[in-house]
């Protein structure tokens, strides 16, 4: 029995062999379709696993009027452009507020060499969360100490090749370019933090004086702790969960001020749902490719069967019954579909490896290496359906070879 | 006689311990009147959770002031296997965006033109395997051990906590 089935397996390894350039172009496409389906999984996941790392602890932001979405989007993950800015005075009423644990300002608008520029306090290297509720760390030197001190994310020292005490500038707007640069106030680097995987990593750190300070005429250095007139988002950490509800609602009430608190992982959801009719388009096109696919391999096996008469009547003359062409054919198409699905799925592995870095760098999107559950109903998915089709050309290879018995009238 | 106790007594015990596996193993089910303490409601500013914006007079401090509530938790229902209907707002996201922390409402979270619920109308709920929550539309039943919490002795704040074994779809 085992004896049979590795002869007969070896028989169809030679057959195709023998036909090998329409062999490997459809194990190419098969190829092909598992890989689009097995990356379009993939990256929905890895970044869905990216946004929610970014922002943990965090119970409740707030910033100036807007939508959920678009206050997490800028306050968050510096996607985006904020609408306005709310007053300090707030920002205190709020801070001192009996349910409030922690408040960490955030002040955006300005960038260093493309790389947003981040203005806080110190509660920011203390209380901001990531990933499971780890706190940030530095890889090299320390917070902020005066106005004109920076900490830069990790990538931004890789990137720009800055150590501690390099000196940098700081210029108007967000990208790389702007004509008009900050340059009577340098910054200096007092400390890099160390990778995180999150927007963090691309983020200039300066205090809010500093922030303060690059939009003045430069005149006088302002203190540390000199309180700025306005900031653009709060991140509100609190001492009870049950109280998120009832600060989101006054803070959306606050009259004094138009003001909007979101809860980010109500903010994210919804973020999902808005991208879930794009994902499902992915998967339903996906899908159809990898239809497509193993319809072209039907079709080459169609085709293939008139000029492989003499080939199966060669096989039958040394003793293979009808049975086994029909066997033959499957173990065939299988035998292609399984090469072309595992030969796809390897080339998943290679490409994320060569854009591992561009992806993470350019849409912080960390895309993780190894083979996945789903990643196995795809292989599954492809042979069950190829061996399912395939039985409509091995049929007519078995009708064929009782017809033509040994002779062939071609 | 004696006979006749024992067969009794058996009886009690069997019954006894019959009632006790099966409440072990069938959470019970709670509605969320179930989780209000009896006459219990405080007027006043309402400790660390004041509720209401709309009663605005200029001040910042009465801008946090509270109507009235009820508030505490029942204590009995600590340590209950329980299952409760509601809305998931999720708080933490784990890998491909699953839900792993999240607060168990009564209605559905956003609804602007009613009070936020009270603390103990609210259930922080941690799973133990984050799990995947198709729509904050959708209702559900959470199924874990309670928890009731006291936070500095303070009634205000007192609401429950469930370390969640499982989630069911809600079926109307």
């Amino acid at each position: 029995m085992l004896h049979n089935f590795v002869s007969t397996i070896s028989l169809v390894f030679k057959s195709l062999m023998n036909r090998r350039g329409t062999a490997a172009l459809t194990v190419a496409s098969i190829a092909v379709s598992a890989a689009l389906l097995s990356v379009v999984d993939r990256v929905r996941t890895d970044a869905q696993t990216s946004f929610a790392n970014t922002i943990s602890g965090t119970d409740l932001i707030v910033g100036a009027r807007s939508g959920d979405l678009n206050l997490l989007l800028y306050s968050v993950f510096r996607i985006g452009n904020p609408t306005n800015n709310f007053s300090w005075e707030s920002y205190r009423l709020i801070k001192d507020l009996p349910m409030v644990d922690w408040m960490i300002p955030i002040s955006l608008g300005d960038a260093h060499r493309g790389y947003r520029v981040l203005g806080t306090d110190l509660g920011y290297f203390q209380h901001y969360q990531y990933a499971d509720n780890r706190s940030l760390s530095f890889s090299d030197g320390a917070a902020f100490a005066s106005a004109t001190d920076a900490v830069i994310g990790a990538e931004v020292a890789d990137e720009l090749a800055y150590t501690v005490g390099q000196q940098i500038v700081v210029s108007h707007g967000v990208t790389e370019t702007s004509f008009l640069t900050h340059d009577e106030n340098p910054f200096t680097v007092t400390g890099i933090l160390a990778r995180t995987g999150t927007p963090v990593d691309r983020t200039v750190h300066i205090s809010l004086a500093g922030m303060d300070l690059i939009h003045s005429d430069g005149t006088e250095t302002p203190g540390l702790d000199d309180e700025p007139g306005e900031i653009t988002a709060g991140l509100i950490g609190l001492k009870s969960k049950t109280s998120i509800f009832p600060l989101q609602r006054n803070i959306n009430e606050y009259e004094p001020e138009a003001l909007s608190a979101v809860i980010p992982g109500v903010a994210l959801q919804q973020l999902w749902g808005l991208i879930s009719v794009a994902e499902t388009a992915l998967y339903g096109v996906s899908a159809m490719v990898v239809l497509a696919g193993v319809l072209g391999l039907l079709a080459t096996l169609l085709v293939s069967l008139n000029e492989r008469r003499r080939e199966m009547s060669v096989l039958r003359s040394v003793g293979a019954r009808p049975g086994h062409i029909f066997v033959m054919l499957v173990s065939e198409a299988a035998m292609l579909a399984l090469s072309g699905a595992l030969i796809g799925l390897f080339l998943v592995q290679l490409g994320i490896l060569l854009i591992r870095q561009y992806a993470l760098s350019e849409f912080g999107i960390q895309l993780s290496i190894g083979l996945r559950a789903f990643d196995l109903y795809v292989l599954a998915g492809i042979l069950v359906i190829t061996v399912f089709v395939s039985v409509v050309p091995a049929w007519r290879a078995y009708r064929n070879s009782l017809a033509d018995g040994l002779t062939v009238r071609l | 006689m004696t006979d006749f106790k024992r067969v009794i007594a058996h009886l009690v015990v069997a019954l006894l311990v019959f009632s006790g596996t099966s409440m072990a193993e069938e959470p019970r089910e709670l509605s969320w009147d179930d989780l209000i303490p009896e006459a219990k409601t405080i007027e006043g500013p309402g400790g660390d959770n004041p509720v209401v914006g709309k009663n605005w007079n200029g001040s910042f401090e009465d801008a946090f002031s509270t109507p009235v509530l009820p508030v505490g938790v029942v204590e009995e229902l600590d340590g209950v296997l329980a299952k409760i209907p509601g809305f998931v707002v999720p708080l933490e996201l784990a890998e491909g965006g699953k839900v792993k922390e999240f607060l168990l409402v009564p209605y559905f979270g956003a609804c602007i033109h009613y009070p936020p619920p009270p603390p103990n109308q609210l259930v922080h709920v941690t799973m133990d395997e984050p799990t995947e929550i198709q729509s904050q539309w959708d209702p559900i039943w959470a199924i874990g051990k309670l928890k009731t919490e006291m936070k500095r002795s303070d009634l205000g704040s007192a609401g429950y906590a469930m370390v969640a074994q499982s989630l069911e779809i809600y079926e109307y």
